[in-house]
């Protein structure tokens, strides 16, 4: 029997379905917010992930990056400000929807096309992921450490508007993971306060660097929209809505394989996805004209999308530690803190637990779907989340931000680092810097440094020499050849647009 | 341009200061091998940044230019006439204010952008005076009694009702509320041990 059928049981636990439950709910809500991605609201999460068993932790965690991606779309429908960078495309069809009065329509299509996208992005990673990690078996020392690299190359140079500003930003990220003890000498290194004593503890690092800048920006001036349009719901059937997009056929076709190959991109993420099914639907469409306007094709086609990534993402992730978005980026930090490292041994030793987790994201879809359809039915009351004053999201999110962090290890030392790395970030970002690589190169720091030293002594005794160790080989020479190529081709792209814009 | 020039300057300026952390050290010199492998990657990026985004070869020119007006402004001894021919697009006396406003002076999308910053720094400053008293007191006073007053303050002082007393009655119980749900998670459900202080 295959693996996922056989730890499909372990889902419906009383205590894991209900995390799962309230995660899906959680995560809708949380995505609804306009001003909390995705990202944040998994960092936030992971704190509490921390005090149960790691597959009840990483059942919530998927939960939530699912709902919170769909959720995105219910402002971005009713409101025309996306909940989260995926649903950007969203709002281009889903709001003019709404406004001729069809915005229980529109919903139904997005959590409908989100359900059947996110399903075949789930069944991807449920089929690619084992024999992608019979692959990784083979990988050495020097594999591992160009695969680490590889990671913090991609997302710095396709994840961020800059490919030079994202990889100095990952290197930096790199260096941060440095300070503490070596993991050969056991030296405790750019020990200069006693806050650092140990190291950055990764958490600390992904609360402050995804929630502290978006709090302090929640409460710089002039930023949204204004002048939201309020308009009455009417009321759809969910059988019409599910025949009207399964009419649609083209334009789910179209978001779920694109979202499943963007997914799979290492550094693209859910808004890349979103924008590029949206145009390739609007392009294959015999209406044209109509997108932009409300057409529903354009919400199916962003939203199977935008959902088709989560699973897809997934692996590269769980087979190399290459997260393919920024919120699998925080997951990866909620598989370590619980001892699970990324890999072929992963699916062998903690077997149980990852198959569970993946299972919960396929049973994650259809609450995502269920929930969202009755979020729809009611939207009149979830306005009310929408509209929550900004200062208040503010100050909500700084307590818990301290309180999530210090209770990872009851160290106040981790709550000045998380702050510290926040309000640093925050004005980084003023001047181009993205958090995604920083927080990537934190994370794979202690890998590619474990994994540069091991092949440092294994190459120093081949006859090679260390230079051959890491440079030899057809895995080596393809790993190094794909973090140049990543970089040439995103230098290449960021020059054209360059040019075009002068 | 020289908000530009200023992020490729400090980029640079950062890694050399990484680098020199990781080479100034008295003992264990081998465990930062790794640290200064990054950092000289940093330099490196940090260089490409100076001259991509800083343009840097548009500034050497620039202070070529100065440097040239400069001298043969202040000099009898050169034939300016020569310097001309050869210099063709400096004019020895009126080019110097060119060249330097054109080496220093931030252009106008600079202007605006840094104008912008300003103004958000000005309003992010009582959030960074609530964000360090709060931290610094918290371990003395009380976790969850410090949480209350620093919601309390962020919410007054960022509130968009004025008088901010207006609606302080709604504020004081959506911070209690708060506060209260998160007591009932963090001390009732997981356990949390708080650091000791004088309150809770």
């Amino acid at each position: 029997m295959p693996d996922f059928i056989t730890y499909m049981l372990e889902v419906f636990t009383a205590w894991n379905f209900t995390i799962l439950v309230l995660g899906t709910i959680g995560g809708l809500i949380l995505g609804a917010t306009p001003g909390l991605s995705p990202t944040m609201a998994v960092a936030l999460l992971i704190p509490f992930t921390f005090h149960m068993e790691p597959a009840s932790g990483l059942i919530l965690l998927g939960a939530a990056y699912t709902s919170t991606v769909a959720g995105g779309a219910v402002s971005a429908i009713l409101l025309s400000i996306p909940g989260a960078p995926a649903n950007i495309a969203t709002t281009l069809d889903g709001h003019p929807l709404a406004k001729q009065g069809r915005a229980t329509a529109a919903l139904h299509y997005c959590f409908i096309s989100s359900f059947i996208g996110g399903v075949l992005g789930v069944l991807v990673l449920i089929f690619f992921t084992p024999t992608l990690s019979q692959w990784a078996l083979d990988f050495g020392p020097s594999h591992l450490f160009w695969v680490a690299i590889l990671g913090v190359t991609i997302i710095g140079s396709l994840g961020s508007g800059s490919v030079i500003k994202g990889l100095l930003s990952g290197f930096v990220g790199l260096w941060i993971s440095t300070i503490g003890y070596d993991p050969v000498l056991g030296v405790e290194r750019f020990y200069y306060t006693e806050h650092v004593a140990g190291g950055i503890n990764i958490i600390a690092a992904l609360v402050g660097l995804f929630a502290i800048p978006q709090v302090l920006s929640m409460i710089t001036p002039n930023k949204g929209p204004e002048g939201v349009t309020k308009f009455a719901m009417e009321s759809q059937s969910i059988l019409t809505s599910v025949i009207e997009t399964l009419q649609r056929w083209k334009a789910l076709t179209i978001g779920s394989i694109v979202g499943i190959f963007v997914g799979l991109i290492p550094g693209a993420g859910g808004q890349i996805a979103g924008l590029v099914a949206y145009d390739q639907t609007r392009k294959m469409s015999a209406n044209k004209e109509k997108f932009g306007k409300g057409e529903p094709a354009g919400v199916i086609a962003a939203e199977s999308a935008n959902n088709a990534t989560v699973g897809p993402s997934l692996v590269p992730l769980l087979t190399l530690s290459v997260p393919g978005s920024p919120t699998a980026a925080v997951l990866l930090g909620g598989l370590l803190i619980h001892g699970l490292f990324p890999g072929p041994s992963l699916f062998t030793d903690h077997a149980p637990i990852v198959w569970t987790f993946i299972d919960s994201l396929l049973v994650g879809q259809l609450l995502m779907c269920v929930f969202g359809i009755m979020i729809s039915r009611y939207s009149r009351y979830s306005r009310f989340v929408m509209d929550i004053p900004e200062f208040y999201m503010a100050a909500a999110i700084t307590v818990l931000a301290v309180f999530g962090t210090y209770s990872v290890q009851n160290n106040f030392s981790d709550v000045m680092v998380m702050m510290t790395l926040g309000v640093t970030m925050f004005f980084a970002s003023k001047i181009g810097f993205s958090p995604s690589p920083v927080v990537l190169g934190i994370i794979l720091g202690p890998i590619a440094e474990t994994n540069f030293l091991q092949g440092q002594l294994i190459g120093s005794v081949s006859d090679g020499g260390v230079f051959s160790y890491f440079f030899a080989g057809p895995l080596n020479i393809t790993l190094v050849a794909i973090v140049v190529l990543s970089i040439v081709y995103s230098a290449y792209s960021e020059i054209k647009v360059r040019k075009i814009k002068v | 341009m020289l908000k530009k020039r200023i992020i490729a300057v400090g980029s640079l300026l950062l890694s050399l200061l990484l680098l020199s952390l990781g080479s100034n050290v008295e003992v264990g010199q081998k465990a930062y091998f790794f640290p200064n492998l990054i950092s000289y990657f940093l330099i490196g990026f940090s260089c490409i940044l100076v001259i991509v985004e800083g343009k840097l070869f548009s500034w050497i020119i620039d202070t070529k230019n100065i440097f040239v007006s400069f001298m043969f402004s202040n000099s009898n001894k050169v034939d300016s006439t020569v310097a001309n021919k050869r210099y063709r697009n400096i004019s020895p006396y009126s080019s110097l204010y060119t060249s330097i406003s054109r080496a220093v002076s931030p252009e106008e999308e600079s202007l605006i952008a840094l104008r912008r910053l300003r103004d958000e720094f000005s309003a992010l400053i009582p959030m960074l005076v609530i964000l360090i008293l709060y931290l610094n007191f918290a371990e003395y006073v009380g976790l969850y009694t410090t949480s209350l007053i620093a919601f309390l303050l962020i919410v007054i002082t960022y509130t968009d009702s004025r008088p901010r007393s207006k609606k302080l009655k709604k504020n004081i119980m959506v911070a209690v509320i708060f506060i209260g749900v998160i007591y009932l998670v963090f001390a009732v459900l997981l356990r949390l041990q708080t650091p000791n202080a004088l309150l809770i």
